[in-house]
């Protein structure tokens, strides 16, 4: 070994501080923590300050979900954000664990792939959605919807993210309700154009409330170029002549801070994509060619993105692991011939495999449970709508 | 009680059907490193705690889980990180960690870091925590929790030669931060 490692391995053999961090007080208060979460307390998974913003979180949510419950869903349309973020929020709320001391719950597994058809001038995106989901009981995981085309659910309802063409062959997606109220809706966002300035626009990642695009668009010129913007579902179909008049989410929009070092008036494009294993979010400053990694991102733009499994366990799951995804007691991993879905609490034997295509990449995870709503319910019966069953 | 006997300990215990035995194997064996990993990416005392507590439930649920072929230690370091990252994307952190991001521009000194200096325990450590969160992480899990290339890899979420690539420049900046102490130009 090399003699500066060795004296560095020597100095940093202890901890940071003469006093253990991880010391009896806190071995107690862990212990307690169980202790009251094993009896069927409400538990207090964070201490101290940081408890305080989920506490809130979950009041407005139980608040707004008993208006929506008793008001019905809510209206058609893009909905107001805060009202239907509400919902989602609901139907992925959180648990971390694989396996859990509570009772089995149901879990319901969203996926989203997209496969580029390279062949074209402008490469054009293609969609498919499964939907792994527990039908009867938990820990009995089935295929419920293996369909063309990409549906997201926002709010109370799914939305279709659809391609539309233009005569002269150019493509931009608009968001399309297809369950819910406001399904009836379709005719009138089909209607939706395709700006002269847009050539294809392609998704690279769908979560609850916002959409990564990625756009390939011409100036006055003629000349093509890449952009990279975020979207809330409610700025999708709203599509200027004016390509500086379209709208997006900014950075700063949701992560205040990191406006803190941008320079005046500056605005970067970035974008969330899939890494193995996690969302991953860049900033990127077209006029510098500057890049830098987003993290800390907020709840309501990647949700549930934590793997608590090890890459080396899931690759002894299933070899040949090129992404994994946790919720609950459900793993989802995906290799280059199949994504594979299984319940950790079912057995080996308990996994639904689906085949994939070498181009397919993943660009929606989305999960729901069974909680105060049985939302692993609502998904099935909105899917098992959508194909006509 | 060497780490490797340990870890067979720990293997044969993940048998057993008392998960709250288990569990108080591993907060004995690894308490302080699961502790001192959160402390290293988020260099807050409180922070330490909450996520350390929030791994070891994770931990007590997930018991079924946990394959006894695998390193406990790997098992346990990954979960702490994406722990701390589920930490750090809270609202609250985002809050607070606004005046890291000051500090780290030299615009302010923060009072953790005031008493990070103060009570390290030695000034490697001290310069250690000074570095940039992904060099901070390399060199730890290398040095502190004395990983190897693969477990590191594994952890972070990275290839092997990222890692390489990160601890190389993480000597780096040490080295220069040692300089600039001998010349007294640092402090």
């Amino acid at each position: 070994m090399d003699p500066a490692d060795r004296e560095l391995m020597d100095q940093l053999a202890r901890g940071p501080f003469e006093r253990d961090g991880f010391d009896q007080r806190l071995r107690r208060r862990i212990a307690e923590e169980i202790g009251k979460q094993a009896a069927g307390g409400a538990g207090r998974r964070r201490t101290g300050a940081s408890a305080w913003p989920f506490a809130a979180l979950a009041s407005c949510a139980v608040v707004l979900l008993a208006v929506w419950m008793w008001n019905g869903q809510p209206a058609a349309n893009l909905p107001d954000q805060a009202t239907h973020s509400v919902a989602s929020e609901e139907a992925s709320a959180a648990p971390t664990a694989l396996t859990s001391a509570e009772p089995a719950k149901k879990y319901a597994l969203l996926i989203g792939l997209r496969k580029d058809d390279m062949s074209q001038a402008v490469p054009e995106g293609s969609y498919r959605t499964l939907l792994v989901a527990d039908e009867e009981q938990p820990a009995d995981l089935q295929l419920i919807a293996d369909m063309p085309g990409l549906y997201m659910p926002y709010g109370q309802n799914f939305w279709q993210i659809v391609d539309t063409e233009s005569p002269d062959d150019r493509h931009a997606l608009h968001a399309v309700q297809v369950t819910g109220r406001g399904a009836g809706q379709k005719e009138k966002d089909d209607a939706a154009r395709v700006p002269a300035y847009v050539l294809s626009e392609r998704v690279s990642y769908a979560g609850n409330e916002y959409l990564s695009i990625q756009s390939s668009v011409k100036d006055e010129q003629g000349k093509t170029s890449e952009r990279w913007l975020i979207k809330h579902i409610g700025q999708m179909n709203v599509k200027p002549d004016d390509p500086a008049a379209e709208p997006y989410t900014k950075l700063q929009d949701v992560l205040p801070e990191a406006g803190l070092d941008l320079e005046q008036g500056q605005s970067p494009q970035w974008s969330i994509y899939r890494n193995p294993g996690q969302w991953v979010s860049e900033l990127y400053d077209p006029a510098t060619g500057a890049e830098r990694m987003i993290d800390n991102l907020p709840d309501n733009v990647i949700r549930n993105d934590t793997l608590l499994i090890s890459w080396p366990d899931i690759e002894k799951i299933e070899p040949g692991a090129r992404d994994a995804f946790t919720y609950g007691n459900v793993l989802g991993v995906v290799t280059d011939k199949e994504v594979v879905v299984r319940s950790m609490t079912g057995g080996a034997a308990e996994s639904v495999r689906v085949p994939i295509s070498g181009g397919e990449s993943v660009v929606m995870i989305q999960w729901a449970q069974n909680d105060k709503i049985d939302y692993v319910d609502k998904w099935i019966q909105d899917f098992r709508g959508l194909l006509g069953n | 009680m060497d780490s490797e006997t340990n870890l067979n300990y720990v293997k044969y215990m993940a048998w057993t059907d008392d998960p709250n035995t288990l569990l108080d194997e591993l907060m004995t064996v690894y308490g302080k490193e699961v502790w001192n990993y959160a402390y290293s990416i988020t260099r807050k005392w409180d922070m330490a705690d909450d996520i350390t507590q929030e791994v070891f439930i994770k931990v007590y649920r997930h018991i079924d889980s946990f394959r006894r072929d695998a390193s406990v230690k790997t098992w346990l370091l990954t979960i702490t990180r994406n722990t701390a990252i589920d930490f750090q994307r809270s609202a609250f952190f985002r809050k607070v960690t606004l005046s890291d991001w000051l500090e780290e521009k030299g615009e302010r000194r923060s009072v953790e870091h005031e008493m990070m200096e103060k009570w390290a325990v030695s000034e490697m450590w001290d310069l250690v925590l000074k570095l940039p969160a992904k060099y901070r992480e390399a060199i730890i899990l290398f040095a502190h929790h004395q990983l190897s290339m693969k477990e590191m890899a594994d952890v972070l979420g990275v290839t092997e030669g990222t890692v390489k690539s990160r601890l190389f420049h993480a000597r780096q900046k040490l080295s220069k931060m040692k300089e600039q102490i001998d010349h007294g130009s640092s402090r």
